[in-house]
């Protein structure tokens, strides 16, 4: 059979067989970053977005351990590779829909958050009924605060 | 089919089917069908993700307070059994390629006795929600104490999304019970399209692994709140 880039990917044989300690390394470093998340949690680094930050970098790390090893795309065709890496950019960039909130000059009043036993809970500051009286017609929605 | 592949030159392989040059391009082909599924599934889930990035920011206060009736060791034991069940999948995989049949069944027995766990966990923590009404719906925050002091409506909002990602976690859980066991039974009747191919075991492999993966999204961001 001859060498073509695919087959050379792939190995001689079709496949690539993967070493039992490659296996096994790639579990204890998942638990260990497990262990250090949770830990990780508890940590009070002055700032929780940075908590936030650390579990999703961590998540991260580990979501890749498992796509790499035991998913084999370390062993994968170049082709395989790249409908890997397109996937997960293309549902990185579907976080940019939430521009949309950030850009919004109004957003809908919601007449749920008025019945609320205690406050302060809130990361947006929030005030009803609002300062300015809203248009005729337009009852359901307020200016950003 | 042997008999075409021969026909054509190329290889020997029993597994090859007629369509495809060699045994390369039909794996390639395999692997790129199955991430495009995957991918589809990562969108999937996306969605729900972008939803609990907007509200969270939204109410990181209340959600905090919400999520403090989860119960981590719980969570982080689940954490536990995915992991093994991946690595145990992995190994199945590893022995399917080297032919070792008896190995591929144990793993993979063991990858289901994990799924069981795995749902039988969650069924404890969903039935203790659903004692202390933190199911959304008009019976939702009829326990006040339970909510620890988030406000109901974005409680409800918290939990709300909470069942709706682990729950739809547990559907992919399941639908990996049926496939495993299915690889499995072909593994035992020693089916030749699984036995000469290693590739339809890599391929309910990847679909584990892909519930691995959003597990492990899901339990630092459900589970694992820090204090706003």
């Amino acid at each position: 059979m001859a060498t073509t880039p695919l087959s050379k990917a792939a190995g001689h044989g079709g496949h690539h067989e993967v070493k039992f300690n490659h296996l096994f390394g790639n579990l204890l470093a998942l638990m260990a970053l497990m262990g250090i998340t949770i830990w990780a949690s508890y940590v009070n680094f002055g700032n929780s977005t940075i908590n936030n930050l650390i579990a999703l970098l961590i998540a991260s790390v580990k979501a890749c351990l498992v796509i790499w090893i035991f998913m084999g795309v370390k062993f994968a065709t170049p082709l395989t590779r790249l409908w890997v890496a397109v996937g997960f950019i293309v549902f990185i960039l579907m976080f940019g829909i939430l521009g949309d909130y950030a850009t919004r000059r109004f957003e809908p009043t919601a007449g749920w958050e008025m019945n609320r036993p205690n406050d302060g809970g809130t990361a947006l500051p929030r005030e009803w009924p609002p300062a300015k009286r809203p248009e005729q017609g337009a009852e359901n929605f307020r200016p950003r605060l | 089919m042997a008999a075409i592949a021969d026909a054509h030159g190329h290889g020997h392989d029993e597994a090859l089917h007629h369509q495809f040059e060699d045994m390369d391009q039909q794996n390639e082909a395999y692997l790129v069908g199955m991430w495009t599924f995957l991918v589809t599934e990562v969108m999937f889930f996306g969605t729900l993700f972008i939803i609990y990035t907007l509200y969270r920011s939204m109410y990181q206060m209340d959600w905090y307070l919400a999520h403090e009736a989860l119960n981590i060791p719980m969570g982080g034991v689940n954490t536990i059994i995915l992991l093994i069940s991946s690595f145990t999948v992995a190994v199945a995989v590893r022995s399917a390629q080297r032919r070792e049949r008896n190995l591929v069944l144990w793993n993979l027995g063991i990858t289901l006795v994990c799924a069981f766990a795995f749902l039988g966990i969650k069924g404890v923590e969903y039935m203790e929600k659903f004692q202390h009404n933190l199911y959304p719906g008009p019976e939702f925050g009829r326990h006040p104490e339970y909510l620890h002091g988030a406000a109901p409506n974005f409680a409800q909002l918290y939990y709300g999304l909470y069942f709706g990602m682990t729950g739809l976690h547990a559907v992919h859980v399941i639908v990996g019970i049926i496939v495993i066991a299915y690889l499995w039974v072909k593994w035992f009747l020693n089916a030749k399209n699984v036995t000469l191919d290693y590739v339809p075991t890599e391929m309910v492999g990847l679909y584990w692994h892909f519930v691995d993966l959003v597990w492990i999204f899901l339990f630092p961001l459900m589970y694992l709140m820090p204090k706003p």
